[in-house]
């Protein structure tokens, strides 16, 4: 029997990729990741409070130019804001915009996330269940991978 | 008649569902389009999908199709203003993409 293909993974965006847009270096990342959605046709999500946290009003615009870019913004609804202190409470962490994107990731999982910070995602996605999440020790099976941004 | 038999999904729509959409495509009001479309494309079209998911398929093709412009359109500015991307960064996320 043919095996079934794997699931595509998605990316979650955490504000440390909107932030890395600011760098050519950053910029020339996003891109390729990109032009790698276009081609495989990936969904891009990107948490509201991850905006929230990340952008600042600039005269070249209204609006983060990635954020055209992305399927869906999930909201910072009040069943997510009882989760996400849920979470922190147990992490012993405050950041909104983290736990949002790792309450993201597993919803969203298998999926990839994009961050600055892959050990603090790590920790929050540790006590949701998912371990050896960082880039080279995730494994096909791992079901969000972290890659740094 | 026979009742028509609901055509089931593909793996690949499923993992799409309506709600992955952009916000700002399906939000407020609706509104009627005519369209010329190659017959056979139709026919197809309309041997896979229930008559009362037809709009909602037009819509997700629509909304497909303007993000993938979006995405270009990204890609495409930071290449005016960095150079051509490195493919191997590319091949690179597209194997993370796959697993």
């Amino acid at each position: 029997m043919a095996k079934a293909p794997a699931r595509l993974r998605a990316l979650v965006l955490d504000s440390g990729a909107l932030i890395a847009q600011e760098r050519s270096a950053g910029r020339a990342l996003l891109a390729a990741m990109i032009a790698a959605a276009i081609e495989e046709d990936a969904t891009i999500v990107v948490p509201a409070s991850a905006i929230a946290e990340s952008w600042r009003p600039r005269a070249a615009g209204n609006r983060s130019p990635l954020a055209a870019t992305v399927n869906a913004v999930p909201a910072l609804d009040e069943a997510t804001a009882y989760r996400i202190g849920e979470l922190n409470g147990a992490t012993c962490r405050s950041a909104l915009a983290g736990a949002h994107v790792a309450l993201e990731a597993m919803n969203h999982a298998p999926c990839i996330v994009l961050t600055s910070d892959p050990s603090d995602i790590a920790a929050l996605l540790t006590h949701l269940g998912v371990t050896n999440a960082v880039g080279d020790k995730a494994t096909k099976n791992t079901q969000v991978r972290i890659e740094l941004c | 008649m026979p009742a028509r038999k609901r055509p089931k999904r593909s793996g690949e729509e499923r993992n799409r569902p309506f709600s992955l959409l952009p916000e700002e495509f399906v939000r407020g009001s609706v509104a009627p389009i005519s369209a010329t479309i190659p017959a056979r494309l139709l026919a197809l079209v309309r041997s896979r999908v229930g008559a009362r998911e037809f709009s909602q398929f037009v819509t997700r093709s629509m909304a497909n199709e303007l993000l993938r412009i979006y995405r270009q359109e990204y890609v495409a500015n930071v290449e005016a203003e960095l150079g051509p991307l490195d493919r191997a960064e590319v091949e690179k996320w597209r194997k993370r993409l796959r697993g």
